[in-house]
């Protein structure tokens, strides 16, 4: 049988690799111009996710931020290529426990990260001790299926990031072989997203990420 | 970034990038960079005795980036000979954004271009085969053909994976998708049946437009059981006796694949999986994929190419435009004065107002990496047939059953007029009393449309 095939023939698409950039913007994210430069990464972050062309993965974008009493889907998680970047502001207080269910609400819904989806990445960004109550939440982020397998990953920015908001941090990994980021400087910063751009596209490469390949980027 | 001789090396575009590192542009298109992400010692040393072995291997006439210098630290990687005007086949793997399939496959080249550049890639895989190497880790990326889309010529890079056979390595990052089950297993290292196993997903996913283990059940599920699919552990999209793995994606099979080629697929796909050995040779790749390529029409509504035994143009619906079959005969020798000839299953078909190249391939058998022309064949619209003989030899246009024979002197052309249906003509490329190969002629005759 002869027939026109061309109308109903469909191609698959790439496996979305889900990324979620967690981020503090609260008051004091203003100061040293910390948000400028965090502005700054995540955006960088992004455009290299876009260029990013595999045939088997696509690196999707998603911004949470948290800062004056709530936390709000900044960017919704949507193909990196997709994302017009609007910069993030920077006021009020640090409810960390109200962004990580808003992640946990994203993460367990297929209409936000598919079941074919691959292993999610979070990323927390955070330059001081949550002003809610997180331990909880963090609770139901790493009980929930797709918030205990995600990579986790965080970094702590700026002067103000002492014993106890490092703690929050290791807490969030929870994963001895993840070390917490640390830019003291935030002009140090910009290094770490390029280490999360690396690691996150190594896995879209590969399709998956072991243990030997994050640490080949722990320098 | 400079080189290990010290030349500045400025990255210009990147090209692709893998599991092990990336490829990058630069010296304004002359040059390519491999660089590695692994910046270890047993790495930088495994390379570099990687690049002085390839150096002492003679790789002939073979379309291969030849390496150049290592860069120096702390890059890890190498410089290359590029050519101009090459994109990664990857491009033509799958659209991006919410492109329609069917036109954007058209305007990518359509079928026949994706015939003859896979045609090509496998010749220089057993260019390499036939050396007693293999290549490593082909894949869509690793694979560059001509940007422009009236040149086919292809050039593998990122030779640093090429072997004699190797180890298992440990670490074996070989491309998502296109690794031999033995090799993602660690069983076994590369070798010439794992490149020709990579070679069968890329030729199958090129041409159909789906992964053949990639089945709907895959897509939909989470990555675990694709990796099961990849290891070969789930049966392939079109496996003759398990259906459970199908898929509803890309283009409909027997539009885009001779029942040759679509036994060379299962061949890879079933008994190939576990058994290395069955799986077919990129040499018989290459062959079949020449003779699908021979036998496409260009459709003179919408361009897209497909195969002269449908009906109507897959495409558009619009019905195939006049061409003439021309089958490929083996004169064997004289008996009696009268010529005897061998029949072989292979044909070629000229379109009308269409230059129809015959390569050696065609004419005497021959591998030519190039396919280049040795005779130009064009059908035009007063049912001529003009044959160019731009071989380094004559050939001879002799009607059939012992008719007129006009020698085609090098350089010249001479044309014929067609074809009543007694009579027809035969293009011979050697003379009379020695074994040769014919061309003879008919007009391609449409049961459906007559």
């Amino acid at each position: 049988m002869d027939g026109s095939t061309s109308d109903q023939a469909m191609f698959q698409r790439p496996r979305p690799l889900p990324v979620l950039i967690l981020a503090d913007v609260s008051g004091s994210m203003a100061n040293d111009g910390k948000i400028d430069v965090l502005n700054r990464s995540v955006a960088t972050m992004i455009r290299a996710f876009a260029d990013e062309d595999s045939l088997r993965g696509e690196i999707w974008a998603g911004v949470v931020t948290f800062g004056g009493s709530d936390a709000t889907l900044h960017h919704p998680l949507v193909p990196a290529s997709d994302v017009r970047w609007d910069d993030m502001r920077a006021s009020g207080r640090t409810p960390l426990g109200a962004a990580l269910d808003l992640v946990t609400g994203l993460l367990v819904d297929e209409s936000v990260v598919p079941r074919r989806a691959f292993r999610p990445t979070v990323v927390l960004v955070s330059d001081g001790v949550p002003t809610d109550e997180w331990r909880a939440a963090l609770s139901r982020l790493l009980t929930s299926d797709k918030g205990g397998r995600a990579l986790r990953l965080a970094v702590g920015v700026g002067q103000d990031m002492d014993a106890e908001a490092f703690d929050v941090l290791e807490q969030f990994i929870a994963n001895p072989q993840v070390k917490v980021g640390r830019a003291e400087d935030v002009h140090e910063l910009p290094r770490y997203f390029d280490w999360v751009t690396a690691t996150v596209t190594t896995q879209v490469r590969s399709g998956r990420v072991t243990n030997d390949d994050l640490l080949d980027f722990m320098n | 970034m400079r080189t290990e001789d010290d030349q500045a090396i400025e990255l210009t575009r990147r090209i692709g990038a893998g599991g092990q590192g990336e490829v990058w542009e630069a010296g304004g298109g002359r040059l390519a960079v491999k660089l590695l992400h692994s910046r270890d010692q047993r790495a930088a040393e495994r390379l570099a005795a990687q690049l002085r072995t390839l150096r002492l291997l003679d790789l002939g006439d073979l379309p291969i980036a030849r390496p150049l210098a290592l860069l120096s630290p702390p890059h890890l990687g190498y410089t290359m000979v590029m050519l101009a005007d090459m994109v990664a086949l990857r491009q033509l793997f799958a659209p991006t954004g919410r492109t329609a399939l069917v036109p954007w496959y058209t305007e990518t080249g359509g079928l026949r271009r994706r015939l003859r550049l896979l045609g090509r890639t496998a010749s220089a895989l057993a260019g390499l085969h036939g050396r007693g190497l293999c290549y490593g880790d082909p894949s869509p990326v690793n694979v560059m053909v001509s940007e422009p889309l009236d040149h086919e010529q292809v050039y593998l890079i990122d030779v640093d994976n090429v072997a004699v056979m190797s180890e298992v390595r440990g670490n074996a990052y070989a491309t998502r998708g296109y690794s031999a089950p033995e090799v993602l297993a660690g069983r076994l290292g590369v070798s010439s049946l794992s490149d020709a196993y990579a070679f069968a997903v890329m030729a199958f996913e090129l041409l159909t437009v789906v992964h053949p283990f990639i089945g709907d059940k895959v897509y939909d599920g989470e990555p675990d059981l694709e990796d099961k699919a990849f290891a070969g552990e789930l049966p392939w999209i079109e496996h003759s006796t398990q259906p459970s793995n199908r898929s509803r994606f890309g283009l409909a099979r027997d539009v885009v694949l001779t029942p040759g080629l679509r036994t060379l697929a299962a061949r890879a796909f079933e008994a190939g999986v576990a058994e290395p050995t069955a799986r077919p040779t990129v040499a018989e790749w290459r062959t079949k994929l020449y003779e699908a390529a021979d036998l496409t029409l260009a459709c003179p509504e919408c361009h897209g190419t497909y195969f002269g035994s449908r009906a109507t143009c897959p495409w558009c619906g619009v019905a195939p435009p006049p061409a003439l079959f021309a089958q490929l005969l083996t004169q064997v020798g004289l008996e009696a004065g009268k010529p005897m000839f061998a029949e072989t299953r292979r044909a070629l078909l000229v379109q009308r107002q269409v230059v129809t190249p015959v390569s050696a391939r065609t004419a005497v058998a021959a591998v030519d990496e190039l396919e280049q022309s040795v005779v130009d064949l064009w059908y035009d619209h007063n049912d001529r047939l003009t044959v160019t003989n731009r071989w380094d030899r004559p050939v001879w246009l002799v009607g059939v059953g012992g008719g007129p024979r006009m020698a085609i002197a090098v350089g010249h052309d001479a044309t014929i007029p067609m074809f009543n249906r007694r009579s027809g003509w035969e293009l011979h490329f050697g003379p009379a009393h020695e074994p040769h190969r014919v061309l003879r002629f008919s007009r391609l005759v449409r049961k459906d449309n007559r």
